[in-house]
């Protein structure tokens, strides 16, 4: 199904606006499903990762994730929905996979480390490693909902459709997240080193 | 609004998502409460911490670049003929005049359904009223039964051997705690067999009563045999005679009881027909017997 392409016509894909891009690979175009793994791939992975918290399980929750957008794109009716779209897909992969996994496997200690910059000084190594271990021990879905609400700037309707929840249950996980990291924090004695 | 309810909502109000209605009592409440204050302090420096330190967090998720250049490389298999025809379908769907075709179709199709149910259903007040009332209100009439567990049917069954429809109400009125109704075939020494559909209720935790006067002393006395046979006693001749006297002596306190949850009404509507005996029971007043059987009817 794959056929050759032109640079100029990559070129161009990658200046194609996202509902064409979505109506080109809708058509078979391989090309543009391509364009469409490279604007989106490195997001999906990183929902996938920081529910499951594994690295083989995201990228296979990932590629599944693809080639089921792929499958089903006819049904997708609105095409500039499609980040949402792959988003929820993959969510709903990850949970259900987590929920087949639990039992089965540990989880790996996931960022505490990687916000962690040798120059910090050492008082506040030690906050960022605190945060990063309370955002790793929230549950999954509160973990999501507060890395789309403070990285990517999703609001509360962004993040319902991405997790496929009613908004008013993602303000009551955002809530509960807060209340969980607070309390993890030590109720403020790294939250007060802030001020 | 409670402290529990502001501390509960402070999130959604960081993240601006109450309506201006929540956002005012939070105002309202923070203002006039340190504890609710401090806390929110707090939270506006977890959330300046976390402004500053997620977007790290999210970046330290880094795929394998082997990976993603692998994703874009891969060979998306053909879309199967299930596939197409579901790509197809829903593209024609999506033409207006053929959506509207499809559900001028469907909708002539139920009525067509409809209508012939209702012709079906029709039919229920002449089955219904060939049959011949056995027993006025009130009285009291034997029916024999070779004593042997009844056979329970579904309804759809129930309506088989009956000859005729039957559809009944699957819930009390209201007030009263039982279940759905339960169909019973019995055996009649004279040959007949009886149907008996018997709304139920439950007098003490030991019994489930089924309610009727006509027959019922040997409707319930059977049932208890068997449940009596049934349990694995030591001395199990003597003490199954002392269940079966302590039944009997017992049964009448039981009509009584029944009698009082009725308010005093007999309530036991039946018809025969050829060789069957079909009867509607039910412990509730008469009345609501009557219009049970009515919209049988």
């Amino acid at each position: 199904m794959r056929f050759a392409m032109e640079g100029s016509l990559a070129d161009a894909l990658t200046l194609t606006n996202e509902p064409t891009l979505v109506v080109q690979a809708r058509a078979g175009n391989q090309e543009a499903f391509a364009e469409l793994v490279r604007r989106h791939g490195a997001q999906a992975y990183r929902i996938a990762f920081a529910l499951l918290r594994n690295r083989s399980d995201a990228e296979d929750v990932v590629q599944d994730a693809f080639l089921t957008a792929f499958r089903l794109l006819a049904t997708l009716k609105d095409p500039s929905a499609f980040r949402s779209w792959l988003n929820r897909i993959v969510v709903n992969r990850s949970r259900d996979l987590l929920r087949r996994r639990r039992q089965e496997q540990e989880s790996i200690p996931l960022l505490g480390q990687s916000m962690v910059n040798d120059s910090l000084p050492g008082r506040q190594i030690e906050r960022t490693v605190a945060l990063g271990q309370a955002i790793d021990s929230l549950p999954e879905l509160h973990r999501l909902v507060i890395l789309l609400y403070y990285s990517q700037g999703y609001s509360t309707g962004e993040i319902a459709e991405t997790i496929d929840r009613p908004p008013g249950t993602v303000r009551r996980i955002l809530s509960e997240a807060y209340k969980m990291l607070h309390s993890a924090l030590g109720k403020g004695r790294f939250i007060h080193d802030m001020r | 609004m409670t402290c529990d309810e502001v501390q509960d909502v402070l999130g959604a109000y960081l993240a601006h998502a109450l309506s201006s209605e929540e956002k005012l009592a939070v105002e309202t409440h923070l203002s006039a409460c340190r504890e609710c204050k401090k806390y929110f302090e707090e939270l506006l420096s977890l959330d300046a911490l976390l402004r500053q330190e997620v977007p790290k967090y999210w970046q330290g998720i880094q795929p394998d670049p082997r990976f993603l250049a692998r994703l874009e490389r891969m060979e998306v298999p053909e879309v199967s003929w299930w596939d197409s025809i579901v790509r197809k379908t829903s593209s024609w769907l999506r033409r207006p005049w053929l959506a509207r075709g499809v559900a001028l179709a469907a909708a002539i199709l139920v009525i067509v359904v409809l209508v012939r149910e209702m012709s079906y259903w029709r039919r229920i007040p002449t089955q219904l009223s060939e049959l011949t009332p056995t027993a006025k209100q009130g009285e009291r009439v034997e029916m024999p039964l070779i004593p042997q567990p009844p056979v329970s049917l579904s309804m759809e069954r129930a309506q088989e051997q009956a000859g005729f429809l039957l559809h009944l109400p699957s819930q009390f009125p209201a007030g009263v705690d039982s279940q759905p109704p339960l169909f019973q075939v019995f055996e009649l020494e004279d040959g007949r067999k009886l149907i008996k559909a018997s709304y139920r209720v439950a007098i003490d935790n030991s019994l489930t009563l089924y309610q009727t006067r006509i027959g019922a002393k040997e409707l319930f006395l059977t049932e208890r045999w068997e449940q009596i046979r049934s349990e694995e006693e030591p001395g199990k001749e003597a003490f199954q005679q002392a269940r079966i006297v302590e039944l009997e002596a017992g049964i009448e306190a039981k009509w009584a009881e029944m009698d009082r949850l009725q308010g005093g009404k007999v309530v036991g509507l039946h018809w025969a027909k050829e060789d069957l005996e079909f009867m509607l029971t039910g412990p509730f007043p008469l009345q609501e017997l009557m219009r049970i059987a009515r919209s049988i009817q």
